[in-house]
This record gives structure tokens, sequence and C-alpha cells, in this order.
């Protein structure tokens, strides 16, 4: 074939752009088998494309992949601009060293829809009532992953101590273990003893400041 | 495709009027046509008007290799009273290999096995399916991704640009 395939004003008739052929339902589960910020470099592809990232039913955030400010403009974007015909969050897999998530409107974390939740950062004492919060917000839960991370760049930017953020973290059965307290939450049946403990756990928090 | 004479066979009818006959199991792979057959038993020939012949073949090897897998599998575990683990990993491997090979096709085969996939619903080709795309589009620049799927950039230069400046960290270079 002589033509490239570059030149976008010409089309072989064997060339046809399959892809957009797709109906958006389909392109949309594409997308969400992606990062987000993978996902939404698509918005540049064609009109058609413009708007389809922000309709995912799955938001995956991974810090490692991007430099901070970047991240932090990525998920205000992908959390703020979500197609709002699409409201389902399916998946939410969520690597943050930060709790940008429920920092802003708390209104706004509500996810009915939200199946799966998956969420790797530093667990303090505001992340957890947020966590809480939107937890009892989401019916239709199906499974949590909570996992501890301490961040180191945080901490130290802040001049914290590792200790400082130890000591806030609730104990589980075994001790405090500073790099994870629960791993692989199925809720479940569990469901309502889980919700208890994390209320318990945030209240026994606040009584214990005052 | 090995045919035993206690087994039903069904005749799929694909778009262009070719016929394939296979055993109700491998059939029954696929949601749509499981379906079909719970409502009316006695059905033995079903067209699929969306479906071309050369698609609709791929289906059904696929269909039929994963029937193979799990009957193996069935058989060893009857076999043995429990299956054994490494034997049960060594199975799976071999059939993620065989998916592997399976999906070494253009794109445009692929853009018509997600559409069968879905119109046909078998969720594991429609995963195997959806995730050959995903991984076709990262890594990749908008560019090379338009180039891999022959997208037609109908935006100008001055919307692609507005667009960009919207989304910055979307076109770090980092993966």
């Amino acid at each position: 074939m002589a033509t490239t395939a570059m030149s976008c004003s010409q089309s072989e008739p064997n060339q046809m752009d399959h892809l957009s052929s797709l109906p958006d339902e389909l392109l949309v589960t594409i997308l969400s088998f992606m990062p987000t910020h993978i996902a939404a470099r698509t918005c540049v592809l064609s009109r058609r494309f413009r708007h389809l990232w922000k309709a995912s039913p799955s938001l995956q955030f991974i810090s490692e992949d991007l430099p901070y400010e970047n991240f932090m403009a990525m998920t205000d974007h992908a959390l703020f601009h979500r197609n709002p015909s699409h409201p389902l969050i399916s998946a939410y897999r969520v690597k943050c060293p930060k709790p940008i998530l429920w920092q802003r409107g708390k209104d706004l974390l509500k996810f009915p829809n939200l199946k799966h939740f998956d969420v790797s950062l530093c667990f303090h004492e505001h992340n957890f009532e947020a966590i809480t919060m939107m937890l009892h917000n989401s019916p239709a839960l199906e499974s949590v992953k909570l996992v501890h991370e301490i961040p180191d760049f945080i901490g130290a930017s802040r001049g914290r101590k590792r200790k400082d953020w130890e000591s806030k973290l609730p104990c589980n059965a075994d001790g405090n273990y500073p790099y994870a307290y629960f791993r692989n939450l199925h809720l479940g049946e569990n469901r309502k003893e889980f919700m208890k403990w994390l209320g318990e756990k945030c209240s026994s928090k606040r009584h214990a400041k005052s | 495709m090995a045919r035993s004479s206690t087994e039903n066979m069904i005749t799929l009818m694909s778009s262009d009027g070719e016929e394939f006959m296979v055993t109700e199991k491998v059939a029954r792979e696929c949601t749509t046509i499981r379906n079909m057959l719970e409502d009316d038993c006695v059905i033995t020939n079903i067209p699929l008007p969306n479906v071309t012949s050369d698609i609709l073949s791929m289906v059904i090897e696929y269909c039929m290799e994963h029937v193979a897998a799990a009957e193996k599998a069935a058989a060893e575990t009857a076999e043995k009273g429990s299956s054994s683990a490494p034997a049960a990993a060594k199975a799976n491997k071999d059939l993620e290999e065989w998916d592997k090979a399976f999906m070494n096709v253009d794109v445009y085969t692929l853009c018509d096995l997600i559409l069968a996939a879905n119109y046909l619903n078998v969720s594991g080709l429609l995963d195997l399916t959806i995730q050959t795309a995903a991984n076709l589009i990262k890594g990749k620049s908008p560019e090379q991704i338009r180039k891999t799927f022959h997208i037609q950039n109908d935006l100008s230069l001055e919307e692609e640009e507005k667009i960009r400046s919207q989304t910055p960290w979307a076109f770090e270079k980092s993966e």
C-alpha cells in the first residue's frame, strides 16, 4: 500500500475506521480497561472520541505514572467532568498519595452504583471518616480493598515524622502494622459489621481528640 | 468439528448464508444462543444475520477450544477424584497461550470479533478482545493510535490544541 495512513484526509476503502464503527457502549468498555490518564488521551483522536472517556464506568488513578501536579489535575478533572448520563462507576481503582478524592465537596462523593473500590493510600483519621461516609453512600458495593501506605514524600514535605502517621492509625487485631492494617477486605455478608466497625473507629477517634 | 452421535447438533447460519454445524455444548457458550435454546428447545437452525462466516468460524473456534479445555479439566478431576493444582495451572496457562495466539489478528478482524462477541454474548471472548484493543491503545501517542486503527481525525488543528490544553496531563510522555 503506497498511501500512508498518516495522511488523514485520504482514506482507502480497505483502511476503514473499524474502531469508530463500534457502538459507544463498547468503546467505553475498551476505555474502562486502561488507567484514566491513558483513556483520556483518546479525547483528541476525533470528534467521536472527544468525550467518550468521561463515560467510562471505571476510574483508575495511578499516581506512579504521573508527576504530582498532573496527578492532582487528572483526578480533579476526571471526577468533576464525568458524563452525567453515565454516572455509574462500577469499578474504582485508586492508588493515590493523598486523600484528594474526598477533600473537595463531600456531596460529590456519592457513587450509588459503585461496586468495586480499591484504594491504596495513607489512612489517617481524616481519611477514615471520609471513607466511611463514602462507603455508607455506596449501597451496591461488592468488594472493597484498602491498602494502607505510608506516603514518603508527603510526610517529608510537611515535616511530619512517620511515627505521627502511624499513631493515628487504628490497630488491627495483630497490632499496628505500619504498612497495612486491612487488606483484601471483601464485604458481602459482613458488610453491616464492617460499617459498624468503621463507624466506631471514627467516633472513638473523635472522642479521643476532644 | 468432532461429531458425537449422542449430542444435539445445532446449525448456525452466518449473514452470508454459510452453515456451521456445532454441538449444542459449543453453541451454548454463546449466551445469546443459550437463551434461544432455553426458550425453545426444539430449535436446531439459528440464523445469525449480524455475523459474517469468517468471524463466526473464529467465534466457534474459540468456543470449541474453551469447551474442550473445560471438558478436559472436568475429566481429570473425575479421574483423580480431585484436580491437582499444578496440572490445573498448566492447563490454564496453555489456554492463556492459546488465547494470546488467537488474538494475533489485524485491527479489522479484532473490531468485528468484538461486535460478534458482544452480539452473541460470549463473555470470555468479549473480555479477551476488549483487553486486546485496550492494549493496542496503551503506550501510544494519539497519532500512533490513529494510525493503528486508521481513525480519521476530523478535528481542526486549533480544536485539537484547545482540547489538549484542557487535559495536559493526558499527554505526558510517561506511560
